[in-house]
């Protein structure tokens, strides 16, 4: 079976590849500088609060060997970036972008085992008719370091079973003109943080894809997870007391 | 912890080896997105307009018995192609007077928030439908409740998945001191921001300026930070102009401050002392342009808001507007190359151009009447079309032969205001033309 995978981003692949040279790309510092994109220091993680900004959607999503799974499952538990995709996506400010700042995420938790265990990378596409399990396996092997948080990289069935995932999210995409040199669609970059709680608490964007804010964000949701926690049983010792 | 997915043995496949160097350009590559048109003022997390923008959306106060006397939504084409070219195409009553002021979109440009003074209601259009004729969803009616007394929301600014809506006022006492309010882009409130005030300054530099007020709030992204200014509360904005600068407490009771914040947690970090009211908030565009322009309207200057080299932002006077008693300057249009400033002055009707190439000394290049008052000016990205509004609040307004109420379009060749088409809302029976956003058709397919 002939391989579906972006001509224009295998061209672009190939050119930049051949001016480089071979073997394991060299590996990813564990911490990241500031940059002239994003020319801040970050904040201290939990200094700040996350509002709830909304329920993250359930749906069916076959995972990478195409058996039957639903979103809430994977979401149940451990915080979540969620990035909405197509691997036709030739914009390499849009998906390609998105799907690089979660590898550098993947990288950022090398050195912490605490914050790995509790991430999950998630990919979505919305572009099921292209994107089989067996396209978005593929994306995924060149993403995936395979250490660190784990990452999945998912579709869903059919147009049916997006359209409100996509809704309910609030995840735009539109059909591009025809002969759009990006690919088939456009839609608005987007990238969820989704709690253990199946709760969205913030949405990144273009210019606030920063992946030091992201893991910020990440490591402000456990102190608040452990805080919680420390509440509830705290709380609990207190029923105890009082009972007894 | 449940782990439903294990991972594999590291690999390293052939493919991987190709697009890493790819992925790793691909961080590199500044996500701010240049476009080819739209309004050079709009939020930096919103979908752009690229090319010809084809509507005005023109948020419109009502005047009794005038028409049907209700604030509407109104859609004029400005699609040169159009055979309605220069001509209102719709209209959208919301059924009553509420002091129409700003409005936004959301970031994916599928509604419109049209903001109201008076009862702090939001009212949110579907633009993404049908952009020619925007429909009406709902209001938001919960602002003064849901915030904890935030009064008066100035417009709605797009963040990603959500609106700040910076306010002006507070249920308590109708005075300056407010907030900034979220909600989402569903219409559910989710936080609000006091202003930091002297009492409640948390430490912040400049805290001996603090005053409370707000008016305008927008956001810096590569520098993480927010700026926002001050103007009055509803007890002054409600007010019959004529008869408030008469009372010389009341005329105390303005905004003095911009605050500058961390975007990111929302908190302050200093205040600048702007005397006199500093309104619109405009951030330079370009790449290491780490400078905001405001103008304040009573004090009729041109202020910047700038990283020194030494890393920390200052804020200084840096331009007269014009007139020895002040023009009231109230709206600004920065070009999209940060060379070229439109400043509307309601007080003389006049548009002045600044040359801002070095924002820190501008120079007037030229002053032009564009009516007996005007208040908004909108730009398109390319800085070739420019848009004029006149009403400023429907009490503050002008009377008699002076109260004009138009949009009146322009074209811009680098030198002069040329005019294209107006449209005369009182003849139209629409009532005060405010605050304009473009709109477009090929946003959506």
């Amino acid at each position: 079976m002939m391989k579906k995978f972006p001509p224009l981003l295998s061209l672009f692949a190939i050119i930049i590849a051949s001016t480089i040279a071979d073997g394991e790309p060299q590996r990813a510092e564990l911490s990241l500088p500031r940059t002239a994109e994003y020319d801040y220091d970050v904040p201290e993680p939990g200094t700040y609060t996350l509002p709830v900004l909304k329920p993250a959607a359930d749906g069916a999503v076959p995972d990478s060997d195409g058996k039957p799974a639903r979103l809430h499952k994977l979401l149940d538990g451990r915080i979540t970036i969620l990035s909405f995709i197509y691997t036709r996506c030739a914009d390499p400010r849009a998906c390609l972008r998105a799907s690089g700042v979660l590898m550098q995420l993947q990288q950022l938790t090398l050195a912490e085992p605490a914050v790995a265990t509790n991430l999950l990378l998630l990919t979505l596409s919305f572009d099921p008719t292209h994107d089989t399990p067996e396209v978005m396996s593929r994306y995924g092997a060149v993403f995936n370091r395979k250490q660190g948080a784990d990452w999945l990289f998912l579709t869903t069935e059919n147009r049916d079973q997006l359209a409100p995932l996509l809704d309910r999210y609030g995840q735009q995409v539109d059909r591009a003109r025809p002969g759009s040199a990006t690919g088939p669609y456009t839609h608005t970059l987007r990238v969820y943080l989704i709690d253990g709680q199946k709760r969205i608490r913030n949405i990144y964007s273009y210019g606030l894809l920063d992946p030091r804010l992201v893991m910020t964000d990440v490591r402000t949701l456990l102190i608040e997870a452990a805080q919680s926690k420390t509440v509830t049983q705290s709380s609990a010792k207190s029923a105890n007391l009082k009972r007894n | 912890m449940r782990r439903l997915f294990r991972n594999d043995q590291n690999s390293t496949s052939p493919r991987r080896r190709l697009l890493v160097p790819l992925i790793l350009a691909s961080l590199a590559i500044n996500t701010s997105r240049p476009a080819l048109a739209d309004e050079t003022c709009v939020s930096p997390y919103m979908t752009r307009i690229e090319g010809q923008e084809e509507y005005v959306y023109v948020w419109t106060l009502g005047i009794e018995g005038l028409g049907d006397g209700s604030d509407k939504l109104v859609t004029v084409d400005v699609n040169p192609k159009s055979s309605d070219y220069g001509k209102v195409v719709y209209s959208y009553s919301v059924g009553g007077r509420y002091e129409a002021h700003h409005g936004g979109f959301t970031d994916d440009r599928k509604q419109f928030w049209a903001a109201a003074l008076d009862t702090s209601r939001i009212f949110v259009f579907d633009v993404r439908s049908q952009p020619a004729r925007p429909q009406y969803l709902k209001t938001i009616t919960d602002l003064p409740a849901k915030s904890g007394g935030a009064t008066g929301p100035h417009g709605a600014y797009a963040l990603p998945g959500r609106m700040l809506i910076p306010c002006l006022s507070n249920s308590k006492d109708q005075g300056g001191r407010t907030a900034l309010v979220e909600y989402s882009n569903e219409g559910e409130y989710l936080a609000t921001h006091w202003m930091p005030t002297r009492d409640n300054a948390r430490g912040i530099a400049g805290a001996e300026f603090a005053d409370g007020y707000g008016y305008d709030a927008r956001v810096l992204p590569r520098k993480n930070v927010m700026l926002s200014s001050s103007f009055t509360g509803a007890a002054n904005y409600l007010r019959p102009f004529g008869e408030l600068v008469q009372d010389a407490d009341a005329m105390k009771n303005f905004g003095q401050t911009m605050t500058l914040w961390d975007f990111h947690t929302r908190k302050p970090k200093k205040v600048f002392h702007v005397p006199g009211a500093p309104l619109e908030v405009r951030w330079a565009w370009g790449p290491g342009h780490n400078y905001a322009f405001t103008a304040t309207a009573l004090g009729s200057k041109l202020w910047l808001v700038y990283e020194d080299t030494n890393d920390e932002w200052q804020a200084k006077e840096v331009a007269h507007i014009g007139g020895e008693k002040g023009v009231l300057p109230v709206d600004l249009s920065l070009s999209a190359d940060d060379s070229t400033l439109f400043v509307g002055c309601f007080g003389d009707g006049k548009c002045r151009v600044f040359d801002v190439s070095n924002p820190h000394q501008p120079k007037l290049i030229d002053e032009q009447v564009i009516g007996r008052q005007v208040n908004m000016v909108s730009q398109s990205w390319d800085g070739k079309r420019l848009y004029f509004t006149s009403s400023l609040l429907a009490n503050w307004d002008k009377h008699g032969e002076d109260n004009e109420q138009f949009l009146h379009a322009y074209d811009w060749n680098g030198r002069e205001l040329k005019p294209t088409f107006s449209v005369d809302f009182a003849k139209e029976k629409l009532g005060r033309p405010h605050a304009m956003n473009f709109g477009s058709s090929k946003l959506y397919n």
